[in-house]
């Protein structure tokens, strides 16, 4: 497995991994803009309004039916937040070329198709399609709302949002339903236009071709222009003020208890590995002290797990509980905390979490996906490690590095969403 | 005894078969890739909740839920130890599920593959189960699945089957309910290990940078000869017909949530399991399909939005089609499927767009080789269906239009249609 970083074009980078290990292709491309309420809603708009046809293949159906006879050519848009970076994702995914009967360009058509879904989605009167912009406002509003169903991602994003009220963070990436009820054909085509030419864009790829035919294939079917992008900023709060406490009123059987902490490492830090290592001690597991300790000692609760924004620098242990348990299972939870805040960490804990948190960095270069994941925080963050590096590193951290990590991490929010 | 080869040369893959001195079926499937993933099951799920040994005089019945209450307790040792301790000193990412016929064990490792491997041998074949253990769990296992209750696509999905089934337990939750798993007693855990986790009536298989003769190596090391059981499990006398055409519940959601099911006949042999498999993922795909008219037509006008999805569902005891989503009108989306078969069945589709969709059904199942934890559990499915993964991409292949039309009018009978919505708490 190789990594190759290039410049397309100012502003423009494909990040490729060549390997024959998978029997698919998977590209993404990503344009990266600050995370901000104004626009949010609008990119996250565009992304489904762009599903609904190009010039050439001008109704979803069409398009669909090309797609199929792409060997079942995955075709995704989609946003996504890191940190306070929203990132509009087009996605394709097609069977390896070698995989087809005829053993034909799949790929080359497949990004052929992927351009024109980009460049020249179907428009009227010079803008969006008045009715598919009506339609996929609905259906986005709906889904925004429907985000309450969910309840353990629902109890996460809002302790996110209480926590970070007055940070860009809080947005969320979805969209806001106030703001998308407004959107125009008009309003988001020109945001389309902007988005096209000024955000950052940054390619990955991986599969079996070789880094050079792909910059060949983005400069032939993805014509962006030279850019100057805006520099990408998270803010990152190492302190909190006083605690923050909230709950939310659902007719529920179990309480979700959110605990929201800011983590002092962000994956800017070159020392990231330290934080990381920590994590992985902390709940990443299922030898994990929250694990062993919280579920299967004191059985409060079935999943009790801290969910990391590694660009953001925040943390959010998640669990469901009984009500009637909520008091001890927070306070179970911090116990563990101030136990390795206190150096209280056996040989033992420690080669359990360097083992998991290693492996799991191995199992990485095994999924396209996840290859594509771990890019797209690093571009961020500003570095290209891979994963076989950090596997590497992950045994020099010392019990003292795991302490003194731990030592940053502060308290900012109590949240529960119960009955 | 050597091990068997098995190869498809047209998508490259092939796997080991043997069957182990102790009686446990091996199957290892070498892929390069830096996971490797085993899987260790048993054909006991949910729904074998009453059967018979050779030493019973009648059949027993145990408390719903135990199928899955036993998964969590084998995981704890005589010594209080937790088997995700013992895969941990060797970097071995354990999990295990059980559903409605089966129960499976496994680790991914990217190091130490032998070490991980005789954990997950070794505490599977060692029960230790006590009253103060079977108590514990209650709580967690209590919390999981008060969990679920509050989960509205659990719901919408496990009401649906209730409305299908009459009888068949597959309409009972696979955790059970906080009544049922009350009466777990460690008696009744050792009664249905001894029953269902015998090596013969188990299987192994294996995914990854490994071969055939190291995982051999470390069962020689870690099984006991297990000798044959026959275990009788009763047959439940399920009616043709549904339960209840339509089932409703309020729980806290945005939109109403619905799953229609269309209750259909199990295929008899495991050749026709296949076969039926895969005719109706092309039959579903060409009907409801994101290309088919329907979908379109539907998504044009607002009935449906892009969270609607058709799938096809089958073990030995059940077949359904399970068509979700969530929108305004759930009972306008049924009328129109139901229209939408009526209409098929006089005016299928043409033969160009059966060649497309099938050959993208093709297509579709070859993203799953991509993966050694979907190859290794996917393939312990095939194989407790006395079917074959690697021979699936030929029964898609196999398929042909008259296939498609004559399952059509014989598996999607209206009148075995059920609605199961959930809708928003007023």
């Amino acid at each position: 497995m190789t990594f190759e970083r290039s410049q397309i074009k100012e502003g423009v980078s494909l990040s490729a991994v060549k390997t024959n290990k998978f029997k698919t292709n998977l590209l993404t491309v990503n344009l990266l803009v600050p995370l901000r309420k104004e626009t949010a809603s609008l990119n996250s708009l565009l992304t489904d309004v762009i599903k609904r046809g190009t010039v050439h293949y001008p109704t979803m159906q069409s398009l669909n039916k090309k797609q199929d006879e792409l060997y079942s050519l995955g075709l995704a848009s989609y946003v996504q937040k890191r940190g306070e970076v929203q990132a509009v994702v087009f996605e394709l995914s097609a069977i390896d070329d070698n995989y087809t009967f005829d053993k034909t360009n799949l790929l080359e058509q497949s990004m052929q198709l992927l351009g024109e879904m980009i460049f020249n989605p179907i428009t009227e009167n010079g803008v969006f399609v008045a009715d598919y912009v009506a339609q996929e406002k609905k259906n986005l509003i709906d889904s925004i709302k429907a985000q309450i169903n969910n309840k353990t991602t629902y109890a996460i994003t809002r302790c996110h949002e209480v926590m970070c009220a007055d940070e860009p963070f809080s947005v969320n990436v979805a969209g806001d339903i106030d703001i998308v009820e407004k959107i125009t054909p008009e309003q988001l085509y020109a945001q389309y236009k902007t988005l096209l030419n000024t955000a950052a864009v940054e390619v990955l790829y991986v599969g079996s071709m070789e880094p050079s035919y792909i910059a060949e294939l983005i400069s032939k079917y993805l014509p962006f222009d030279a850019r100057k992008p805006a520099p990408m900023e998270t803010v990152v709060r190492t302190t909190a003020g006083e605690v923050k406490y909230h709950t939310d009123k659902m007719q529920i059987n179990q309480c979700k208890l959110s605990i929201g902490l800011r983590t002092g490492t962000t994956l800017k830090d070159k020392d990231y590995i330290k934080f990381a290592l920590f994590n992985e001690l902390f709940g990443g597991s299922p030898s994990s002290k929250l694990f062993m300790n919280v579920r299967e000692k004191k059985s409060l609760c079935y999943y009790c797990q801290p969910i990391v924004e590694a660009v953001k620098g925040v943390m959010v242990i998640a669990s469901g509980v009984d009500i009637k348990n909520k008091d001890t299972t927070f306070e179970a939870i911090m116990e563990q905390l101030k136990d390795i805040q206190n150096g209280n960490i056996s040989d033992a804990e420690l080669r359990d979490a360097r083992k998991s948190l290693e492996n799991f960095y191995r199992e990485i270069t095994d999924s396209p996906a996840s290859i594509c994941s771990w890019y797209l925080a690093r571009i961020i963050a500003g570095r290209a490690d891979s994963p076989e590096e950090a596997a590497k590193l992950v045994n020099a951290v010392t019990k003292q590095d795991i302490i003194d990590i731990s030592k940053k991490l502060v308290l900012d929010t109590v949240y529960s969403l119960e009955a | 005894m050597c091990f068997l080869v098995k190869e498809n040369k047209e998508i490259n893959e092939k796997y080991y078969y043997k069957v182990h001195k102790t009686g446990l079926p091996i199957y290892v499937f070498p892929k390069n890739h830096s996971t490797s993933f085993a899987v260790f099951g048993t054909r006991f799920g949910s729904v074998d909740s009453t059967f018979k040994t050779a030493d019973d005089k009648d059949f027993v019945t145990v408390p719903d839920g135990v199928a899955h209450f036993l998964e969590h307790k084998l995981f704890e040792d005589e010594n209080g130890n937790d088997a995700f301790t013992r895969y941990a000193q060797y970097g071995g990412d354990a999990n295990a599920f059980t559903s409605f016929v089966r129960t499976a064990y496994l680790f991914s490792c990217t190091n130490n593959f032998n070490e991980n491997l005789e954990v997950l041998l070794d505490f599977v074949t060692h029960p230790y189960f006590t009253e103060q253990t079977v108590k514990k769990e209650q709580g967690i296992i209590g919390e999981e699945i008060r969990m679920y209750e509050d989960n509205p696509n659990w719901r919408v999905f496990f009401n649906m089957l209730a409305a299908m089934y009459v009888n068949h337990p597959i309409r009972r939750d696979i955790a059970g309910t906080i009544e049922s798993i009350s009466q777990i007693t460690p008696e009744i855990l050792y009664k249905c290990y001894n029953a269902f986790y015998n090596l013969h009536n188990m299987a192994l298989c294996v995914c990854g940078d490994v071969t055939p003769e190291q995982v051999e190596a470390v069962c020689d090391k870690v099984l006991k000869p297990a000798p044959e059981v026959s275990i009788a499990r009763m047959t439940v006398d399920e009616p043709e017909h549904i339960h209840q055409e339509r089932v409703t519940l309020n729980l806290e959601v945005a939109q109403p949530l619905f799953c229609i099911g269309i209750k259909q006949t199990p295929a008899k042999t495991p050749e026709e399991r296949l076969k039926k498999s895969a005719v109706n993922n092309i039959l579903l795909q060409l009907m409801f399909g994101k290309s088919s008219d329907f979908y379109n037509r539907h998504y044009e006008s607002g009935l449906i939005n892009s969270k609607f999805s058709a799938s096809f569902e089958q073990e030995r005891q059940y077949a359904f089609v399970d068509i979700a989503g969530s929108c305004e009108n759930p009972d306008g989306v049924k009328e129109a499927v139901c229209e939408e078969i009526t209409k098929r069945k006089e005016q299928f589709f043409t033969r160009e767009e059966f060649e497309r969709t099938k050959r993208a059904v093709y297509a579709n199942f070859l993203f799953n080789f991509d993966s050694t934890e979907r190859i290794a559990t996917d393939f312990l499915t095939y194989i407790f269906a006395d079917t074959d993964m690697l021979d699936f991409p030929a029964a898609i292949s196999n398929v042909t239009y008259e296939d498609a039309m004559e399952e059509l009018s014989a598996s999607y009978d209206t009148g075995k249609c059920v609605l199961s919505i959930i809708f928003p708490k007023k």
